[in-house]
């Protein structure tokens, strides 16, 4: 099942492999990826989307929830189902 | 840097790596002396789960299935040392009965020596332990993560519990693996301490005598066992013989390996912060260093490294460290000429190919290298009637010892629960009774690690 997720995180360098290796190492293969600039200099928005089952996709957001650079994680899809 | 201990030490702890580049390094900067980086959503994170409590429903729900269970048991991991929550985990104990039995990160979390403590459990667990564990039914998991050495198949997972709780400080290992009908995300002694205040105020004591009873018997029939007759030194009756001088009161260290598993079976282990071993994606070579650190950290205390002899060759340089700072430290190579672990492995999942575990060509005499590095008190046991006498001489001598001991090549680590079996599939081998007659299995699970 296709899962969008929008992640705010510091906007540094190396941030953005922090999460695509996170998810690279967990045998998920993103499919798109766009990263963008917020009001805030210091904070940037990413979105993403991929093929993962509704545990798999549970399971990735809170290990994304764990990365230092990250601000928040949300998954916009099970945010409206609630 | 100060991020970076803050962050080593918060929440679930662990390690930080921090780069700094040379031009970095090379620059001449301020020296600031205060302040952190600001770290917004690790720290809107890190307080919303250390201010986290447990509501009176949340006790009700947890003690209704407590109440309800006749064979509750506690599955205690690391998360109890680094939480500081032995206490508190006592506490419980006392209060309301449950046996408890630790990971290999948790050994120390609750004394060994008391009639509740199971050891450890899992792939090398004792055999009372796992027995245990197929027999409860409640499960309350604290700090641990149901990881392959423990739940190898976690749908088989104590099979017959009908409650799993769970206690971590990480919201991402809840349900991780093996999915809980209960569960809490806070600190762990806090979160003791309000299950204990509760249970107390409101009477509720589960009635265990039956469910300790069956315990006690699992521990005499099961107990750890091995070849006592044998000519050849057994590495456990080596472990024997130092825990009966250091009951439980030594810190020890280890490497990776057969020896680091025997440490973990034999020794007694009465209080936190004495067992210092690399779990997981074990670090063979960790056992010395750990054992110069811990001497540094603790000079009163009696610190002994229980290495291997592949385990020691990695860190080997550290023996003049020792010496050089004339720390006390006891140093114990168990030598059975190879890579021991992976023997065991090659013997059982491999049909028996000794592909590169195998040192007898290797020339290493460990007692000329020890005195090379300044031990004065250095000798190798291979004689099993000096055991006693030995082992005695080596912790009495003050200063650096090191004792190499050749043991049976061919002992190995019992019970095992093998890659992607269930505990119902232990083996015990030749020593300890099992309770369950297996039939030889032609399947030899080889892509299996």
């Amino acid at each position: 099942m296709n899962h969008t997720l929008s992640i705010l995180l510091q906007n540094e360098a190396g941030a953005l492999v922090r999460v695509a290796g996170l998810f690279a190492a967990r045998g998920y293969n993103i499919d798109t990826l766009t990263v963008t600039a917020t009001h805030d200099p210091a904070v940037s928005r990413l979105t993403l989307s991929l093929q993962c089952d509704d545990a798999g996709v549970a399971q990735i957001l809170q290990q994304t929830r764990k990365l230092v650079d990250v601000l928040q994680v949300a998954h916009p899809a099970t945010a409206l189902a609630a | 840097m100060r991020t970076a201990f803050t962050l080593a030490r918060s929440g679930r702890p662990g390690p930080v790596v921090v780069d700094v580049p040379k031009d970095v390094q090379n620059t001449a900067l301020d020296y600031r002396g205060d302040g952190e980086l600001a770290l917004s959503g690790y720290r809107a994170r890190l307080r919303a789960v250390e201010q986290s409590a447990l509501s009176d429903a949340d006790c009700a729900s947890f003690f209704a299935a407590l109440m309800q269970a006749q064979r509750p048991l506690i599955y205690a991991g690391g998360g109890v040392i680094a939480a500081g929550a032995a206490t508190a985990l006592r506490a419980f104990v006392d209060t309301f009965g449950l046996p408890v039995t630790t990971t290999l990160m948790g050994l120390g979390g609750f004394d060994t020596t008391d009639p509740l403590a199971l050891h450890l459990l899992g792939m090398h667990g004792t055999a009372y332990a796992n027995y245990a564990v197929e027999d409860c039914d409640f499960v309350l998991t604290l700090g641990a993560r149901f990881d392959d050495r423990v739940a190898g198949v976690p749908a088989k997972f104590a099979p017959r519990a009908k409650f799993i709780a769970q206690v971590d400080i990480d919201p991402a290992e809840i349900g991780k693996v093996k999915p809980v009908h209960w569960h809490h995300v806070g600190p762990l002694t806090r979160a003791l301490e309000r299950l204990t205040t509760y249970g107390r105020a409101h009477g509720l004591r589960p009635q265990l005598a039956a469910w300790h009873a069956h315990v006690a018997a699992l521990k005499r029939m099961h107990a750890m066992n091995y070849d006592r007759t044998s000519a050849l030194i057994q590495p456990y009756a080596v472990l024997e013989a130092i825990n009966r001088h250091t009951r439980g009161h030594a810190i020890v260290s280890t490497g990776v390996g057969q020896h680091q598993m025997w440490a973990a079976q034999y020794f007694d282990f009465r209080a936190p912060r004495h067992w210092l071993t690399s779990g997981s994606m074990g670090t063979m070579g960790f056992g010395l260093p750990a054992a110069i650190g811990a001497q540094f950290a603790q000079p009163g205390k009696l610190v002994i490294d229980i290495d291997g002899d592949a385990s020691i060759r990695m860190n080997i340089g550290e023996l003049e460290t020792v010496t050089t700072y004339n720390l006390p430290v006891k140093v114990v190579v168990f030598n059975n000429v190879g890579d021991g672990m992976v023997r065991q492995w090659q013997k059982l999942y491999f049909k028996g190919r000794f592909a590169a575990s195998d040192k007898s060509l290797h020339r290493k005499d460990f007692v000329l290298a020890a005195q090379a590095d300044g031990f004065a008190w250095a000798r190798r046991l291979q004689d099993k009637a000096a055991l006693e006498a030995t082992i005695a001489d080596f912790l009495a001598f003050d200063g650096p010892a090191f004792l190499e001991v050749m043991i049976d090549p061919d002992a190995g680590v019992y019970p095992m629960v093998g890659p992607g079996a269930s505990y119902a599939q232990m083996i015990t081998g030749d020593f300890i009774p099992s309770r369950e007659v297996h039939a030889a299995s032609d399947a030899v699970p080889s892509s299996m690690f």
